[in-house]
């Protein structure tokens, strides 16, 4: 029951009065108005009856008595409901007081039960993992968000307070892709009163996109308005797994479609496969191709066993078909029969499926069979080929040999398995380290080399005594090194020759050299005066002796050079002299042939220069160029010796005056063993070997030698040697 | 070390260059040489007397000119002895180790005997 309120009852109190006083006011009115009109009436007809006054007719004062008695009636009156009604008031109000106090424990206790159960709500509402929210069609139809727990900070970033109001303010952060069905459903929702639930991306101001999952339940208003009570979760976690899902499957999808294309297309390959019972349960495209059957006519007719020809030939320690464990495989070489019955032969794998997810579920068994006739022809060749090198290696008097890039042997012929004392096929796989030990590992570092891409030569003694001369050549398959070429020539023969040739020419030049050197040494002091004198006849003959003598010398040293030259064996030592000294020294060393041919040496004073050059080498060269322009020297004539600055060099020239030297022979003038004119009329020229050797030195020296030669003129030799600063 | 070089001691096989040598730095060259015929002779005249100059065959029976050499270096009283040697072995590397060995100078057989002692004195010089 509604308690009214003291304010009401004071209220009622004021107005009832008024409304009282005025009802009767207006009563008292309307009772004067008529009390006046019927006395009027009355009084007329009194007149009327009892006409000229004699009629007692009462006075108008007596009449204005009577109203004035009828208002104090009515006053009377009015006091007396107003008593009453201000009386039962009271009454009222006290019981109203009374009540009210009452009402009031009432509603404190009613506000702590509404109060708890806030509390509980909102404790309900913090606990669940999610928002808890109610939307409120409002009068103007648009809906509002009236509530929301206090999940909304973290599902939605915003606090709950924030939330309320317009819901557009919320759809507006949601994914433009969702926002079409998420108004849909709710518009669904609100006309069939039907469970609102939508799963929408939301832009999180924190976590940027997130999925939230929305269901709530409307009801209907007495108005017509709808509310939803409902709740809000943030599902990106799941969302995040079902993508993952989805697309692993899709994957799955894409490789089972890409096994079925590979399966379809691999040509020169045909694949089946085949279910545990032996059936075909798929015939690939390509081995339609190869086989000439159509998948219709093989699958479920016939069995594998049927396509081949004759027995299998398993490859190495291969399981039996039906022996395969799941995953494994087996490999065997077989002859397929055509649908023409044509043979060709195959390889064959055979796999026991593991998965049989991208397959179908009763396969068992892929049968992949290679038709390998071109390459059966090809190993023929390659057979052949292999063959006929063997065959000409082995008749090479050559050691040849291959190795991989771990240095083991992939191929050697027959000499080398000779030279090395094992038989040829015991080297295969093996390295010659294992096979050679302490004689391979003065071969390692060449090998090593080579495997660096070096191509190189080398002359060694792997075994003492026996020599050879190896080349190593890196073996390179599309430019990468993988293994090295070894070829080799047994050189102990040459080796040999060359070590007698070497301590012969040792010996020999020792043994011409001593007893020269007592015979020139003996002439020399005798021509010298050394002891006494001589008859001039006896002078002259001696003379003659002692030239001789020295010829000889000179052959036996340049026959020396000559080896040495051959050999590539010449060698100077640089080092730093004086140009003047040298020059002076070539001219004292010289001056006693230039007597003996009756030519003056004279030198033009050099110009002050260092030069880097071996002073042994300088002076031969010297000696030679001296000695020759002596002896095309008309007697009397004279010898110059100059030298001048170059650029980087100087220049030293030895000019003379004799006849020249023949056009027709400059050309070979440095030639070895080169000669003029064999009978020249003094018979005196040497071996021949001198300008040869001359040159030799000079360009190993650094410099160059030329010369320049006037027919009838004289001749100027010249040789440079790089100054020194 | 005096400067004036007097004394040479000649050690050769051949009596013949023996002779010659004698001849070429005494006569001709005006030094006082005395000569041996073997390592073992040579090593007999040194323990009596020290030349200033051993002049010294390369190629000898029993003991070659190296050898005597490296008996020299390893006494007290010859170590520092200087030695030119003289040889018919004509290879450039020949004379680079003779060089090498601890040799002023290494002369080519055959020589000049009236320039010999010419050329003795000029290495003596250039070394002093």
């Amino acid at each position: 029951m509604k308690i009214p309120s003291i304010e009401s009852v004071r209220a009622v109190a004021w107005v009832g009065s008024l409304i009282l006083a005025g009802a009767f006011l207006w009563l008292a009115q309307q009772s004067s108005r008529s009390s006046d009109a019927l006395w009027d009436m009355q009084h007329a007809a009194c007149i009327e009856a009892a006409p000229a006054g004699n009629v007692a007719c009462p006075e108008r004062s007596a009449r204005q008595q009577q109203r004035h008695h009828a208002w104090l009636m009515w006053l009377g009156g009015y006091l007396a409901a107003q008593l009453l009604f201000l009386g039962a008031l009271q009454q009222v109000g006290r019981a109203t007081l009374r009540l009210s106090s009452r009402h009031q424990i009432d509603l404190q206790l009613e506000q702590q039960q509404r109060e708890a159960t806030r509390q509980r709500l909102e404790n309900l509402t913090t606990h669940v993992p999610g928002v808890v929210f109610e939307l409120t069609q409002q009068p103007d139809a648009a809906i509002h968000v009236t509530y929301a727990s206090a999940g909304a900070l973290d599902v939605m970033g915003e606090p709950p307070w924030a939330l309320m109001g317009r819901l557009q303010a919320i759809t507006s952060k949601v994914h433009h892709e969702d926002l079409p069905l998420l108004e849909a459903q709710l518009l669904e929702s609100m006309r069939q009163l039907s469970i609102w639930m939508v799963e929408f991306r939301f832009q999180h101001p924190l976590r940027g996109l997130v999925w939230l999952r929305v269901e709530a339940t409307p009801q209907r208003h007495d108005d017509g308005s709808v509310s939803w009570y409902g709740l809000a979760v943030d599902v990106s976690h799941r969302k995040r797994i079902e993508a993952q899902v989805a697309s692993v499957y899709e994957e799955v999808q894409v490789a089972r479609a890409q096994t079925e294309a590979l399966i379809d297309s691999a040509s020169g390959t045909a694949i089946m496969v085949t279910d545990l019972g032996g059936r075909i349960t798929r015939f690939s495209r390509s081995a339609e191709a190869l086989l000439g059957w159509a998948a219709d006519e093989v699958v479920d007719f016939v069995r594998p066993a049927d396509l081949f020809e004759g027995a299998h030939q398993p490859l190495g320690d291969t399981p039996d078909v039906a022996d395969l464990q799941q995953g494994q495989s087996t490999h065997f070489e077989g002859t397929l029969r055509r649908r023409d019955d044509r043979l060709i032969p195959a390889r064959v794998t055979v796999t026991r499926l593991a998965n049989m997810g991208a397959l179908d579920q009763d396969a068992a068994y892929l049968w992949v069979m290679t038709d390998v006739s071109e390459l059966a022809s090809a190993l023929q060749n390659a057979r052949e080929a292999a063959g006929r090198l063997q065959t000409v290696t082995d008749n090479a008097p050559v050691l040849i040999s291959q190795f991989d890039a771990q240095g083991r042997h992939v191929f050697c012929n027959r000499a080398y398995a000779e030279w090395w004392g094992i038989a040829p096929g015991v080297a295969l796989g093996q390295t010659q380290q294992a096979l050679f030990g302490e004689a391979a590992a003065m071969l390692a570092p060449s090998q090593g080399a080579a495997l660096r891409g070096e191509t190189l030569e080398q002359v060694i003694a792997p075994r003492p005594g026996r020599w050879l001369e190896i080349r190593y050549v890196p073996h390179r398959v599309a430019s990468q090194i993988v293994g090295v070429f070894w070829v080799a020539v047994d050189v102990t023969e040459r080796m040999q020759r060359e070590a007698t040739q070497k301590a012969f020419v040792s010996t020999v030049s020792h043994e011409l050299r001593t007893p020269l050197t007592a015979i020139n040494g003996v002439l020399g002091l005798v021509n010298g005066g050394a002891l006494g004198t001589v008859p001039d006849e006896m002078t002259e003959m001696l003379t003659m002796a002692e030239q001789n003598g020295r010829r000889l010398a000179m052959l036996v040293n340049d026959l020396l050079d000559l080896d040495q030259l051959t050999e590539g064996k010449l060698t100077v030592r640089p080092e730093r002299l004086s140009l003047s000294v040298a020059l002076h020294e070539a001219v004292t060393l010289n001056q006693a042939y230039a007597e003996t041919c009756s030519v003056r040496l004279e030198m033009v004073p050099p110009p002050h220069a260092m030069i880097r050059a071996d002073a042994q080498r300088f002076h031969q060269v010297m000696a030679n160029l001296i000695s020759n322009a002596a002896k095309f020297s008309p007697a009397g004539a004279q010898v110059t010796i100059s030298a001048e600055h170059l650029d980087r060099a100087v220049r030293i020239s030895v000019s003379d005056q004799g006849t020249g030297i023949p056009l027709l022979f400059q050309p070979r003038v440095f030639d070895k063993f080169a000669q003029a004119d064999s009978s020249d009329r003094r018979a005196n020229h040497g071996s021949g070997l001198g300008l040869a050797i001359a040159r030799e030195l000079v360009e190993l020296m650094g410099g160059e030698i030329g010369f320049e030669s006037v027919d009838g003129a004289g001749t100027r030799f010249w040789f440079t040697l790089p100054r020194e600063r | 070390m005096p400067d004036t070089l007097h004394h040479i001691l000649h050690v050769e096989d051949d009596p013949a260059i023996r002779r010659i040598v004698a001849l070429a730095l005494g006569r001709v060259g005006g030094f006082e040489v005395r000569s041996a015929e073997s390592g073992a002779e040579a090593l007999h005249m040194l323990s009596q007397a020290l030349p200033q100059l051993l002049l010294l065959d390369v190629m000898m029976p029993d003991m070659d000119g190296p050898m005597l050499l490296s008996q020299l270096r390893a006494r007290d009283d010859t170590a520092t002895l200087p030695v030119m040697f003289m040889t018919a072995k004509g290879s450039d590397d020949e004379r680079a180790h003779l060089r090498q060995l601890g040799a002023v100078a290494v002369l080519e057989k055959p020589f000049d005997p009236m320039t010999l002692a010419a050329v003795v004195r000029q290495h003596w010089a250039a070394q002093t």
